[in-house]
């Protein structure tokens, strides 16, 4: 089958640093794909080369079988590619219902109308409804996102990014900032999630990672350290030493 | 703070969007003198929503907006004078598609950069527009301003009067459709997404908005509002001086809408009214020092009365209404 994401010796330099050091990844279909790495393992450079915000020195990026190496954000998402931020980027001052109509909007090519009046567009209710309800918070879909509790707000972060359709959803960190009494909620969120989206999370949280993940990549420095299930990574030693680190020889 | 427009808002018209229409006709009857004066705040509102239209709902920061106010006033003005070309609806027509052109091809540049650099090259481009208009005395007559417009009747039928009756009338009918047209697009899926990228420029492209291409779309809009605007100036005034070209025109309009009140569409008929006004009374009352008392004013509302003089408007009401 095509992988739903794949990387071919992709690299990222600044400079002289090397932040993404010849990485080549496979994301599977219908995946829930963890990975971990220390902090500077050069995670977030990894999602970023991923959803087109940076440009790779050298290297390829295929969505869905699909060359997307030099293609822009905006162009990525329209072929199925969603994500999510570690640290919240929402319409603050607008409703959690607004937040996630605008980007069904854009996917259903709603957004290009000038002279029809938004709210004559009943489907993006709809839709961004059912997500609501999906993921637990429809009782919050009229209330300005900047007055929500943090966790809460973590949701929408996520609902916005389920109102593209994605075929490929890239998650940020999506426990970052939220109180580990929380973070039971969000993993029933994920849980939620339709089956057939392939699913690549990048996780701090070693619990939400053991329970959510079939399968997990340690990045380390930039290259991949080891792949495997959550068994053999929690086994595995070289792991151990990156996290944990090993008593001097 | 009044709520943002969404994708639930009622797009009917409320009553109280009636009132500067009622009062416009009102002050047509009323106040006869008053009518070139009336003329030119009609004109600067018309301008003002087209710098809310980016500024306020788009978040495009200008400082140069009257370029295209300025270069719709020229090409209004050289058409006429040097070519010969009397005709309003014409001169309106070909103003308004030059400024457009000229928003497209500088949109293309200033909106790829944000902030202050976005800032500077707005004030550039006006500068230069300025500058051409100081120097190219043949054609723009220079600092003397371009004298000789000559603007036929309307249709054949309605002659541009001395009193300005009909250059108030024109200016109404020009600025309501306008007002109707940017108010669509305001309450549309576009005007929306506008706002959403004044909000969250980064998650617009992450949700697949070409931000960029809409920007230059509402930056050419706007553009060309400002040129039918400053096309208008030229038809009511039949002169074209070089204060409405440059940084201070830019400025002025900016000062004018954040008076009024940022991003509420209302803001740009108050600010305008309200500073025109003003000018109009304290240059009469005090010829040497009028500006002082501008300052002053501005002073009082970006201290006291954040969201400009809507926002006061609005926390009155609030406060009524919590009372009740």
């Amino acid at each position: 089958m095509t992988p739903a994401l794949q990387t071919i010796g992709l690299s990222k330099q600044f400079g002289a640093l090397k932040v993404t050091d010849q990485v080549d990844f496979t994301l599977a279909p219908g995946a829930r794909h963890a990975l971990i790495g220390p902090n500077g393992a050069g995670k977030t450079t990894f999602i970023n080369l991923l959803t087109g915000r940076l440009t790779p020195s050298s290297g390829q990026v295929k969505i869905i079988g699909n060359e997307a190496t030099h293609l822009n954000e905006s162009q990525r998402v329209k072929m199925g590619l969603g994500r999510t931020f570690q640290i919240n980027s929402l319409f603050n001052k607008m409703t959690v219902l607004d937040n996630v109509s605008l980007g069904i909007s854009e996917r259903l090519g709603v957004s290009n109308k000038l002279w029809q009046s938004a709210n004559t567009f009943t489907q993006l209710r709809e839709e961004s409804m059912e997500i609501l309800s999906l993921l637990g918070i429809a009782d919050i879909a009229n209330e300005t996102v900047q007055h929500l509790p943090y966790g809460k707000q973590r949701l929408v972060e996520i609902a916005i990014s389920l109102g593209l359709k994605p075929k490929v959803l890239l998650l940020d960190e999506p426990a970052a900032g939220v109180p580990s009494m929380e973070s039971g909620r969000i993993l029933k969120a994920l849980d939620a999630l339709p089956k057939d989206i392939s699913i690549l999370m990048i996780e701090h949280d070693m619990d939400l990672v053991f329970q959510f993940a079939s399968k997990i990549t340690v990045l380390v420095q930039g290259a991949v350290l080891c792949e495997g299930t959550p068994e053999e990574i929690a086994k595995d030693p070289r792991v151990h030493q990156v996290y944990l680190g090993e008593p001097d020889e | 703070m009044s709520k943002l427009i969404g994708f639930q808002t009622q797009p009917r018209i409320r009553k109280y969007e009636l009132l500067p229409w009622i009062l416009a006709i009102v002050v047509f009857f009323v106040l006869p003198e008053y009518l070139s004066l009336g003329a030119q705040i009609l004109t600067y509102i018309l301008f003002a929503l087209s710098l809310d239209l980016i500024t306020g709902y788009a978040g495009i920061v200008t400082l140069g907006h009257a370029a295209f106010f300025g270069v719709g006033a020229y090409t209004c003005g050289i058409l006429s004078a040097k070519f010969g070309i009397t005709d309003p609806i014409i001169l309106l027509f070909v103003s308004a598609i030059v400024c457009a052109l000229l928003g497209f091809s500088t949109g293309l540049v200033i909106l790829r950069t944000q902030k202050l650099t976005q800032l500077m090259l707005t004030l550039a481009i006006a500068a230069l527009c300025f500058e051409v208009a100081n120097k190219a005395t043949t054609i723009t007559g220079g600092a003397d301003g371009l004298t000789g417009v000559v603007i036929s009747p309307i249709l054949g039928m309605f002659k541009f009067d001395f009193l300005n009756k009909t250059a108030y009338l024109w200016c109404l009918l020009i600025l309501f459709i306008f007002w109707y047209v940017i108010r669509r697009l305001i309450y549309s899926p576009f005007g929306i997404a506008l706002t959403g990228i004044k909000e969250n420029k980064q998650r617009m492209q992450a949700i697949g908005v070409p931000v960029t291409s809409f920007l230059l779309k509402a930056y050419t809009f706007a553009a060309m509002v400002a040129g039918v605007a400053g096309a208008l100036i030229t038809q009511t005034n039949q002169f074209v001086g070089l204060n409405v070209i440059g940084f201070e025109p830019s400025g002025e309009i900016l000062v004018m809408l954040i008076l009024g009140g940022v991003g509420r569409m209302y803001g740009a008929f108050i600010g305008p009214l309200v500073f025109l006004v003003a000018q109009d009374y304290l240059a009469k009352q005090f010829p040497e020092y009028w500006n002082l008392g501008i300052g002053l004013m501005l002073l009082i509302v970006v201290m006291f009365a954040k969201g400009g003089i809507l926002g006061v408007i609005d926390k009155f009401f609030v406060k009524r209404s919590l009372q009740k």
